[in-house]
Order: structure tokens, then C-alpha cells, then sequence
């Protein structure tokens, strides 16, 4: 099954420079609905206010980290299956392990590049 | 006029050496509690453990926006080229353009001067922190630090805030793909 790039995309970052170059990442991919949110708790808001496809989000963020907002995200029956991906300059081992065992469907570090991100979509939402 | 009888004279010099004593002694009480409180914010931590990584992060900080600020700039050196061969009025707004970003790009310049100045001062505490810890009989050995209560840089690490790592110390993103395809 192809994938609907109108598909409702939320990016959660604290740097609004990273958010921007995420978004412009993913308008050259095709995505045309995409939300923002400067912080976990905003997202989980938007999160429970509309269904989205996937979720790009940050690890370093106050209060309420990226890991945070995963656990949340998967301990909530209506938004436990939403994709999500960690796009974050924690690089130790112990990042990579624990998000993975909260369910992160897959991790970028920082610095990527555009190949990068879009190889990891590809593997999250299948090939568009 | 009489000589004050000898007890007397005995008896202030006895009263002004007790309150010498006193003194003496709640001066030394006053220095022990300053070194008390001293070793508790953790100086051996500050000196030998946060203040170098600070300085360490700012280094690399200065490599990376170096880096990023080179690759912007070829990036428009790629553009220019495809600006002349476009020519006309293109190739001037493309030029008018490139320029811009060339100008934005010395910001690496400045905040690396700013960073160097943050550098040195960092240095300049650790030096002081330093001097006082030996004026003061603390321990530098970096184990010593009896400050037992979360700081801010422990309430991080234990939030796994652990920040970009030093260049060496990162896994790249071929060694998290090959470590998620392992706990798949």
C-alpha cells in the first residue's frame, strides 16, 4: 500500500530551526499536512486532538523529553501505533537502547542529511 | 601616682589573653565551616569533571558551526557557478542571493570569539576554584567530593540528557541502524 503523503505529519522540536529544516525536508518529500510543537506537552494535545501518520520528534526537550512523550505516546491506547521516530543529537548506546525498548519505530542522530532522513521514513512508513 | 598593684595588670592581661583565645578559636570554627561548605558545592567535581567538559563542548562546538558554515559557503559557490552560467537577471538575483548567505555566515566567526572568551573564563575559575580548594586544605582528588544532592548536569544525565557527544564519542547513524536491527 502506497503512502498518503496528505497524511497528517507532527514535528516536535525546542530549536524552531530544526523544525524548519525537518518540514522543508518534508515538503521536498511530498508531505503537505504538517503540524509543529515546540514541546512533548503541546504535542501530546495535538496528538489527542487529531490522528497523525507519524510523529518527528526531538529527545532534548524541557519538561517533558522525547522520551517522555514516546512513553506517553505508547502507553495511550488511542495513540500506541502512531510511527515515531527520534531525531536527536543523543548518540550515546544507552539512548539508542532505551528508546528502542519504548518503542521508537527508528532513530536519527544529528547531523543527517536528506538521503538519511528519507531512508528512514521509507523503513517507518514503506516506500513512497 | 601608684603602680597599679601587679594582680591587676595580671588580671586584664589574663582577660585579654581568654578573649584573644576566643577569637582565635572562633576564627578557626569559622574557617572549618567555610571549608565545609566549600567541599560540599563540589569543587573536585567542578574543577575536574564539569568545568573541562564545558570547555571541551564549547571546542566542538566551534569545530561543528566551522564545518557547517564551509559547507554552506560551497554549497553557494555551487550556486554561483550555476548563476553565471544562467546569466541575465537570474544570475544577478542568484548572486544577490549567495551573497546574503556568505554575509549570515560570519556568524561563525563571532560566536567563535565569543566562545573563546567563554573558554577562558571557564579556565580562569578553574584556576581560582583551583587555588582556593589548596589555600583551603580541600582534597582535589575528584572522588572527594562529599556534595551528596543532585545538581543540575546529575538531574540531566539521569533524564539521559546527555547532549551531543565529543567527536570519538558518538556512535554514528550506521552503528544505531546495525544496534536497532539487533533488538529487532
Amino acid at each position: 500500500m502506497s503512502v498518503d503523503l496528505s497524511m497528517p505529519v507532527l514535528v516536535v522540536d525546542d530549536y524552531k530551526t530544526m523544525i524548519r529544516i525537518i518540514s522543508n525536508l518534508l515538503r521536498q518529500l511530498g508531505f503537505s499536512n504538517i503540524d509543529e510543537a515546540s514541546d512533548g506537552g503541546r504535542a501530546l494535545q495535538l496528538m489527542r486532538s487529531r490522528p497523525y501518520g507519524l510523529v518527528i520528534s526531538d529527545w532534548n526537550m524541557e519538561p517533558m523529553t522525547g522520551l517522555d512523550l514516546l512513553k506517553e505516546v505508547r502507553s495511550d491506547i488511542k495513540l500506541k501505533d502512531t510511527p515515531f521516530i527520534m531525531v536527536t543529537a543523543e548518540s550515546k548506546v544507552e539512548n539508542v537502547v532505551t528508546a528502542k525498548s519504548a518503542g521508537v519505530n527508528n532513530y536519527i542522530v544529528k547531523p543527517f542529511n536528506a538521503d538519511t532522513f528519507k531512508t528512514k521514513l521509507v523503513s517507518v512508513l514503506g516506500p513512497f | 601616682m601608684s603602680a597599679k598593684p601587679v594582680d591587676d595588670l595580671l588580671k586584664i592581661e589574663n582577660t585579654n589573653r581568654v578573649g584573644l583565645i576566643q577569637q582565635l578559636e572562633e576564627l578557626t570554627s569559622y574557617v572549618r565551616k567555610v571549608s565545609r561548605e566549600l567541599a560540599a558545592i563540589g569543587p573536585s567535581k567542578l574543577r575536574n569533571s564539569h568545568i573541562p567538559h564545558a570547555t571541551d563542548q564549547l571546542g566542538a562546538v566551534v569545530e561543528a558551526t566551522e564545518l557547517a558554515a564551509n559547507q554552506i559557503m560551497d554549497a553557494c559557490d555551487s550556486l554561483q557557478t550555476v548563476g553565471m552560467e544562467v546569466g541575465g537577471e537570474h544570475a544577478k538575483k542568484i548572486g544577490d542571493a549567495v551573497t546574503t548567505i556568505y554575509e549570515a555566515c560570519g556568524f561563525q566567526d563571532l560566536t567563535g570569539q565569543r566562545i573563546v572568551t567563554v573558554r577562558q573564563t571557564l579556565n580562569v575559575i578553574e584556576g581560582r576554584l583551583g587555588d582556593l580548594m589548596q589555600m583551603l586544605g580541600i582534597p582535589q582528588d575528584l572522588h572527594n567530593d562529599t556534595d551528596g544532592h543532585d545538581d543540575g548536569l546529575t538531574i540531566a544525565e539521569n533524564k539521559m540528557l546527555n547532549g551531543p557527544q565529543l567527536p570519538g564519542a558518538a556512535i554514528d547513524q550506521s552503528a544505531i541502524d546495525a544496534l536497532l536491527a539487533d533488538m529487532s
